[in-house]
């Protein structure tokens, strides 16, 4: 549960051609499950140009009279609008939680995204592999890929972009990355909703250590049309500590101190404790139709990504 | 019960070992409070845990107080045990010296038992007894030999007290009864219950049993009845050389003669009718280790029998008596079946005499051996054709009225020296004077009387540093005697008489032979007519040669020499410092056999024996009187506890050190 890092650690560039290999496995794999499915086919949630009947609205002044649904107007005398669901490329939103607690797991290593000499990697660099290898099958199914990277709030994006040759920028973009600061879900995801201004899918990467509650950050994509999905990420030690005796206890995030002395007992409690976190974080997700998923960095990114492509409900 | 006594370490020091340890534990807990940093990723879900305990900190924060204060109370425990705290006597326990007989006696080995000796047996008895004392009972041990001394403090504590056991060894010394009786009374001085236990075979003398009265309460515990019955075989006892005493003939110097005095002390004695049988024994005579006589001799029971060697002469200077009995028969005791003299070497002495003539001095050197066969070889001459040189060639010079112009380089007797030249300066004279100081313990003055000597006059000396006042008249010193070094560096003696024999009627006197062999025999350095031996179990004053010299020639202004210590080499050949006062080397012997005092001008040899035939009587006694009083056997202790507390401590303390690991293994001191 400890680290040695350093809040100047980044996920470093180990993106190398094994890891590339890896994607384009995912990729081929990947394209299995979704047989069948071509590009743009996907349709969004919102109203538009289409073809496909979707609703109707009252007619506005301003309206297009070409919409204006005159069988309707004969059979009620009202003016409604038709709306057709608009057929446009699928965004794909990757967040990333770049705070302090996402640098748990390293031990001393270079990079972040390497696996340490204890076997252990960073849950940040753990997550960078993950989104690039979601961003990877994104843009090589001719989606439109953006990536966020978030602590207290926005700290830096990738434009939305579409096509396997732009896999090198997300690359670029996550090797960039360094663990700092304190996670503010709500207030980062309100300035993504701010910035994304096509709707799509946006997958949330973090471990969801938020003292200000995931809740009120979830809910504002929810509400913002997005198609959230949860992959929360944990070190196994986190989850099942160790620790034993009179220890100072810091938190990684707001360097809050706390003189405790724990035993196995207190350290049992903490077990459930964490347990019922993410359980609540669970059911939070699957009560509002978000996609969870949780992930410990002891299991492989790649294993990880095909199982969150092949369930359903994670991404639609 | 009276308080607490600390056997072990003194206070100090335990308060110091203390305050060290408590420091160390105090710094040991104080590093313990360096907690170890960990970083969590989110403290809060911590904190929903550690609210539930929060409410214990307060307790927490006392039970490691608590631990702390744990540990100093095991470490204080672990300290005073370290004192060895014992609890007060009772008014039940007793003070108890318990007297080892350690006389020669003691080394009589038990028949049948494989050199199993009397001494073996008693410290047997004496662990056995101290097994069985109560806890309150104090008790030390005391040596029973020639010079008793208790072998330790007085202790509850079984381990000390066979410490003090072991440690006893048998002296070739008998035995003090009444110096043990009166130090057994010191040591007891004062406490309650004082007991004296008595482990001995009874070999006391009727003499000192009767005269060994004391009041305190004396117990004796006999040697087991085994040894009597094993004892009292026929053909087992005693053979035992009582004396051994060798003297030169006063004719001649050169011969000696050595008498052995032997006797018989059978266990078991002749009944009423029965002729005593007389025990045959094998008499043995050594010289410097070899034999020069075997005598086969019949001694009575009981009796002493006197063997004499006359007319031996040679160089030797070790002589050694033994005794053996046939084959078969047990020799109780080996230590008196050898005696053991020393016979100095003497040589012929050559003299000089320097005179116009003297009758009476000539006919006393008669008397004193002069002649062809004897050992002194004497030559005359005047004054006249007196040379130092053929001084020089004579051991002795004699100065009859006549003073030479410097010393001889040779001893000198000075009969009325005069004038300038006078080694010996005269400061006066006087007139029909009367000897009113005589030093009688000078070896010139041995058997001599001159307490009614006439003389009409009579020069006055000035002593020199160093020199010894033989006689004087009020202060007046008119006889001295000097030692000082010669030209060639040996010791030189010299004596001076301040007044002509001739007018004087010392000559007509027994003296005056006997004043002038003294001075031969002083001369030739041999120091005591008794060339025998000392007996063990005595304080010995053995004159050390040149022990305390005056000036030295050519050099007047040198300071006397005063020697205080010498070394002596013992019989088994350890070498240990002896004290030497007046002149004397003082060391109590406790050991038969060859002594070598190296001290002075030149070594001095010796022999001592046993010589005591209440020690080599071996007798085993069931009963012992002390005055009147029969001695009751020595009774148990009543048991009570042990009041050693060092083991409740250390218990305690491992109690106390497990509750405190079985407490924090359940993070309850953590």
């Amino acid at each position: 549960m400890d680290t040695e890092a350093t809040s100047k650690d980044s996920v470093g560039t180990d993106f190398d051609q094994d890891f590339l290999k890896k994607l384009e496995y995912l990729h081929v794999v990947a394209k299995k499950v979704f047989a069948g499915r071509s590009r743009a086919e996907r349709r969004s949630r919102s109203t538009g140009a289409g073809i496909e009947f979707a609703d109707h609205r009252d007619y506005a002044a301003g309206d297009d009279l070409r919409y204006v649904d005159w069988a309707v107007y004969g059979r009620m005398d009202r003016l409604l609008l038709r709306l057709f669901e608009q057929e446009e490329d699928l965004h794909i939103y990757i967040l990333i939680d770049v705070s302090a607690s996402m640098r748990l797991g390293g031990s001393g290593q270079k990079s972040l995204l390497t696996v340490g000499q204890d076997g252990r990697i960073a849950k940040l660099g753990y997550a960078a592999q993950v989104a690039a290898a979601l961003a990877y099958v994104g843009l090589a199914n001719l989606d439109r890929v953006a990536v966020y990277a978030f602590a207290g709030e926005l700290l830096g994006q990738l434009p939305p972009a579409r096509g396997k040759g732009r896999i090198f920028k997300v690359f670029d973009f996550l090797s960039g990355l360094s663990p700092e600061g304190a996670t503010d879900l709500s207030t980062s995801l309100r300035q993504f909703v701010q910035k994304a201004k096509r709707r799509g899918v946006a997958i949330v990467l973090s471990d969801f250590y938020d003292a200000a509650g995931y809740e009120e950050g979830l809910n504002l994509l929810r509400y913002h049309r997005f198609e959230p999905a949860v992959l929360q990420i944990l070190d196994p030690r986190e989850s099942k500590p160790s620790l034993r005796g009179d220890l100072d206890l810091v938190d990684m995030e707001t360097g809050e101190l706390r003189q405790v002395t724990l035993s196995a007992a207190q350290c049992q409690a903490y077990e459930r404790e964490h347990a019922a976190y993410c359980a609540q974080l669970e059911s939070f997700c699957k009560g509002r139709g978000i996609g969870y998923m949780r992930a410990e960095t002891s299991q492989p990114f790649d294993e990880l990504v095909l199982n969150a492509l092949s369930r359903g409900g994670f991404v639609r | 019960m009276s308080g607490l006594l600390l056997l072990g370490l003194p206070l100090s020091q335990l308060l110091t070992v203390l305050g060290a340890g408590a420091s160390l534990l105090t710094v040991l807990y104080l590093l313990k409070q360096q907690r170890r940093r960990i970083e969590v990723p989110f403290a809060q879900l911590w904190q929903k845990i550690l609210s539930q305990t929060e409410s214990r900190s307060w307790w927490r924060k006392l039970a490691r107080f608590l631990s702390w204060l744990l540990q100093l109370l095991v470490l204080a425990l672990l300290v005073s045990a370290l004192g060895d705290p014992r609890l007060g006597r009772s008014s039940q326990g007793r003070s108890l010296v318990l007297m080892i007989d350690a006389s020669a006696s003691m080394q009589a080995v038990v028949p049948g038992q494989s050199g199993l000796t009397r001494l073996d047996l008693a410290k047997r008895q004496a662990k056995t007894l101290v097994h069985g004392l109560s806890g309150d009972d104090l008790a030390v041990v005391v040596a029973l030999d020639g010079q008793p001394a208790p072998q330790g403090g007085l202790s509850f504590e079984e381990r000390e007290l066979t410490a003090q056991i072991d440690a006893v060894t048998a002296r070739d010394t008998p035995a003090d009864l009444v110096s043990a009786l009166t130090l057994s009374q010191a040591l007891l001085a004062g406490r309650p219950s004082p007991r004296v236990i008595l482990f001995s075979d009874g070999g006391f003398d009727d003499l000192t049993l009767a005269q060994a009265r004391t009041d305190l309460d004396v117990r004796f515990s006999p040697l087991p009845q085994s040894v009597m019955s094993a004892s009292e075989q026929p053909g087992v006892g005693n053979a035992a050389i009582t004396a051994l005493a060798v003297r030169r003939y006063r004719k001649n110097r050169l011969s000696y003669e050595v008498l052995v005095s032997l006797a018989w002390f059978p266990t078991k004695t002749a009944t009423v009718g029965e002729v005593a049988k007389r025990q045959p024994v094998t008499l043995e005579l050594l010289q410097e280790g070899e034999l020069v006589d075997v005598q086969q001799l019949e001694l009575s029971p009981g009796e002493q029998q006197e063997k004499l060697y006359p007319n031996l002469s040679g160089s030797g200077t070790h002589l050694e008596a033994r005794l053996r009995l046939p084959a078969g028969q047990t020799d109780l005791l080996a230590l008196d079946n050898q005696a053991y003299a020393v016979l100095p070497e003497r040589q012929r002495q050559r003299l000089l005499i320097v005179t116009a003539g003297n009758l009476f001095l000539e006919g006393a050197l008669l008397s004193a051996g002069a002649g062809e066969e004897n050992h002194l070889v004497i030559e005359k001459t005047t004054p006249a054709a007196y040379t130092a040189e053929k001084a020089a060639r004579f051991d002795v010079v004699m100065f009859d009225g006549f003073t030479p112009k410097s010393p001889p380089d040779a001893h000198a007797l000075y009969l009325d020296p005069r004038g300038d030249d006078s080694p010996f300066a005269v400061v006066g004279e006087v007139k029909r004077p009367l000897l009113s100081e005589v030093d009688s313990t000078h070896p010139v003055l041995r058997w001599v009387s001159l307490g009614d000597v006439n003389m009409s006059r009579s020069s006055v000396f000035r002593p020199l540093p160093g020199d010894r006042v033989l006689a004087s008249m009020v202060k007046q010193p008119l006889m001295l005697a000097r030692e000082e070094s010669g030209l060639s560096g040996h010791l030189r003696r010299s004596v001076a008489l301040g007044f002509d024999t001739r007018q004087s009627d010392l000559p007509l006197r027994v003296a005056f032979p006997v004043l002038l062999m003294n001075a031969l025999d002083w001369f030739a350095g041999e120091l005591d007519d008794d060339l025998g031996s000392y007996r063990t179990g005595q304080t010995w004053r053995v004159p050390v040669v040149g022990a305390q010299q005056g000036r030295r020639s050519g050099r007047p202004d040198a300071q006397t020499l005063q020697l205080t210590s010498a070394t002596l080499m013992l019989p088994a050949g350890d070498v240990v410092p002896v004290p030497v006062y007046e002149g004397q080397a003082l060391y109590y012997g406790q050991q038969a056999g060859f002594y070598a005092l190296r001290a002075g001008a030149a070594p001095v040899l010796w022999a001592a024996n046993l010589s005591d035939l209440g020690e080599s009587a071996v007798r085993l006694r069931t009963e012992l009187k002390l005055g009147n009083r029969l001695l009751p056997s020595p009774d148990a202790g009543q048991p009570t506890l042990r009041r050693e507390l060092w083991p409740l401590l250390v218990l305690l303390a491992l109690v106390l050190m497990w509750l405190e690991w079985w407490s924090y293994h359940r993070r309850w001191t953590v």
